[in-house]
Order: C-alpha cells, then sequence, then structure tokens
C-alpha cells in the first residue's frame, strides 16, 4: 500500500539542501539590503547629499521621468487646449452668433428712412414747401442757412454748374436735388446706397414734373404754401410706404 | 450790409433770438436768422440773413443778396467812411440785376450825447429809412416792422402762407 506521506518525506529529502542554501541567500541579500536602503535613507535625509546625487544622475533621471513627465505634460498641454479651444468654441459662438444676428438686422438698421423733405427756393433760401415725417427744429432757417453753404460752396469752387448733392452729418444724411429756380433737400438716416438715391430722384422727379407749375417760384405768389405742403404730404407719404416695401 | 463794426450783428440779435452759432459768420461770411413780425392785417416771417462786413469785398456777397427781398444797408452814425461804403454798395447792387427794396438804418444812436444838436454833416436825412442803437434796443423793432410793411405792401417776392 503506498504511504500517503511518502511524497513530502521525498520533497524533503530531495530539496531540504536547496532550501537551505535560498533561505541563507535571502538573509543575507535582506541585510545587504537593509544596509542600502539605510544608506539611501540616510543620504534622501540629507539635503546637500541628495541634491548631488540627483545632479550626479540627472541624465539618468531624465532619461527615466522623461517619457513619464513627457506623457503628464502633453496630457496638461492637452488638457489646456482642450479647455482654450472650448473657450474659443464658446467665443466664436457669441461672435459668429452676433454676426447672425447682424445678417438678420443690419440691412433692416440701415435701411434708409426720410425724416423731412424741404422745397426751398433757390436763391432766396425760402422755403417753398415742406413733407415732415419726423420734423427737425426750425425748417425755415434751415433752409436759409442751407442755402447760404451752398452759395458759398458754388462761390468757393467757382463753379454754378457743379452743386453739393450730398452732405453727412452724424448719422443723417442730407440729399439735395437741384432745379433751376428751387432745389429739394432730403434729410435721411440710413445707408446710402445709389439705388435709394435714384429711387429718390425718381420720386422727386416725378412729383416735380407734376406740379412744376405751383412750385417754380415766379408762378408761384397765389399757391398758398399751406396747399404746396398738402401737396407734398400726399405725394411723399406714398413715397415712404413704397421706401418701406423695398430693401436698399 | 454794411462796414465793420456798424452793429448789423447787434442789431439782428438785437431783433431775434439766435439759433445758429456766430462761427457761421467768420467762416461763410453769413448768417441766417428768423423773425415773425405781426402787422395789422397779417403776418410776416422775415428770413435775416446776416453777412458779415468782412465779406463785403469778397464776391460770394454778391450770391448772398440773390432773390433778397429787402438789403438793409447798415451804417454807423459816427463814421462817415460807413455811409459812404453805403453808397457804394448801392450802386453795386444795381448793377447785380437784382431789384430788392433797399432800406438804410443809421446805428450806434445812443453814441450821439445831443441828438438836437448832433451835425448830420455827411448824412442827408432824407435818405436814411431809420436811426437806431441796437445797444440800447431804440427803433430796432420798429425799423424792422416798417420794413415788413413796406415788403408787405409792394414787394412781388412774398410767399403767402
Amino acid at each position: 500500500m503506498s504511504n500517503p506521506n511518502a511524497f513530502e518525506e521525498l520533497k524533503k529529502i530531495l530539496l531540504e539542501e536547496d532550501q537551505r542554501e535560498t533561505k541563507r541567500i535571502n538573509e543575507d541579500l535582506r541585510s545587504e539590503l537593509q544596509v542600502k536602503i539605510d544608506e539611501l535613507e540616510a543620504q534622501l535625509n540629507d539635503p546637500v547629499k541628495f541634491s548631488s546625487k540627483i545632479e550626479a544622475s540627472k541624465k539618468q533621471i531624465i532619461d527615466i521621468l522623461g517619457p513619464v513627465m513627457g506623457s503628464m505634460i502633453r496630457k496638461y498641454v492637452s488638457s489646456e487646449i482642450e479647455k482654450l479651444n472650448d473657450s474659443i468654441d464658446k467665443r466664436k459662438e457669441k461672435f459668429f452668433g452676433l454676426f447672425k444676428w447682424r445678417d438678420k438686422n443690419i440691412k433692416n438698421i440701415q435701411q434708409p428712412k426720410i425724416i423731412e423733405i424741404l422745397l426751398i427756393e433757390e436763391e432766396s433760401g425760402l422755403l417753398l414747401g415742406k413733407f415732415s415725417k419726423d420734423a427737425i427744429s426750425d425748417t425755415d432757417m434751415f433752409a436759409g442757412m442751407l442755402t447760404a453753404i451752398r452759395s458759398f460752396m458754388q462761390e468757393a469752387v467757382k463753379s454754378d454748374n457743379q452743386d453739393v448733392s450730398l452732405i453727412e452729418y452724424n448719422d443723417f444724411r442730407i440729399f439735395l436735388h437741384n432745379y433751376g429756380s428751387y432745389y429739394f433737400c432730403v434729410i435721411f438716416e440710413g445707408r446710402n446706397s445709389p439705388g435709394f438715391i435714384a429711387f429718390l430722384r425718381q420720386e422727386i422727379d416725378t412729383f416735380s414734373d407734376k406740379h412744376r407749375m405751383h412750385i417754380s417760384p415766379q408762378d408761384t405768389n397765389d399757391f398758398p404754401i399751406d396747399q404746396l405742403n398738402g401737396l407734398m404730404n400726399t405725394y411723399f407719404e406714398r413715397t415712404c410706404a413704397k421706401l418701406a416695401e423695398k430693401l436698399f | 450790409m454794411g462796414s465793420v463794426g456798424v452793429g448789423k450783428t447787434s442789431l439782428v440779435e438785437r431783433l431775434v433770438y439766435q439759433r445758429f452759432s456766430p462761427e457761421y459768420l467768420s467762416s461763410i461770411g453769413v448768417r441766417v436768422d428768423k423773425k415773425s413780425l405781426e402787422l395789422d392785417d397779417c403776418k410776416v416771417n422775415l428770413l435775416i440773413w446776416d453777412i458779415a462786413g468782412e465779406f463785403m469785398t469778397h464776391k460770394v456777397y454778391q450770391k448772398y443778396l440773390r432773390g433778397a427781398a429787402a438789403v438793409v444797408c447798415v451804417f454807423d452814425v459816427t463814421r462817415e467812411q460807413s455811409f459812404l461804403a453805403i453808397k457804394s454798395l448801392i450802386s453795386e447792387i444795381s448793377n447785380e440785376q437784382i431789384n430788392p427794396i433797399i432800406y438804410i438804418i443809421g446805428n450806434k444812436i445812443d453814441l450821439v450825447k445831443n441828438k438836437a444838436e448832433f451835425n448830420y454833416l455827411f448824412l442827408d436825412e432824407s435818405n436814411v429809412d431809420m436811426l437806431t442803437s441796437a445797444k440800447d434796443g431804440e427803433k430796432v423793432e420798429e425799423a424792422f416792422q416798417f420794413l415788413s410793411k413796406i415788403l408787405a405792401s409792394n414787394s412781388p417776392n412774398l410767399r403767402r402762407v
């Protein structure tokens, strides 16, 4: 019959010597290691020795830590870039959002709006008639002073054939459309596009053709200004309505 | 119109409330003011172009006179030279193919201490429409009232409101 402890006994006989040797080696290593650890500990606790050790092992440290640190740095930089990208994206969103808003609204903002149309006698600067959407302070004085400035400029540039046609002042623009003995002055705000100016010229020419006999100073002494104002109001109200439907 | 220092701007300032900057006078030589006057049977709106005396020698002043229903010529009653300048102005206006009413005002009458004894050596009073003092306001309103009446009855250039 087999002995159940036979294997254990065999193992003990065959490996006893090796086990003793292994134990001895372990103890030797442990004691050696302990000495080394003590030495190292002593060095680490001594800042002068530690720093000189580091200094002496700089290249090795870099070799060892480089990849680790590089990876950490890359990770940090990448995370920071990500944060920056997020921030840029948010700003871009706001910025382009503004552009979108602008695109949507800018045409409305810049859409020209007529404020006042004055019909002024060329030489005297007397106001012959007016159409007001949003009246300026004193149209009589304005008409007189505007005529004086025009006269001055005509004399300054020595030309009766050329004339001022557009004056810009803050948000306002003053378009002047000249005839022989009278001229129209359109005060408007918004964009001064060629299309809008062409539209104004067309509207004014049509009114002028239709009512020349009431406008022309030599023919109008019997035509009261109030009636001319009425004609201008009716006509240019329609002009404003047309303008609201167009986009310049 | 009138020579430098005869009191044109003072007369206008005495008459109306100024709204345009006085800088216009020195820059383009004119400033436009407005005065409404009630006459017996109507109201007259005067648009007054105050032309700087310095611009009398400038060609642009002729442009400023075009279309005027009346030209108010002002001189200083104590300066003969200013009166002679008026005479010269009037003859120039006649050459300009414009036909405004010429209205002559002798200003600074306050400087004449004793008006009764004042010797208008250079002055032919029959040619002067009104003697005024812009300083005291004497006869200023009356001068323009009188002018407005003349305009209302004579001027072909008036527009009915």
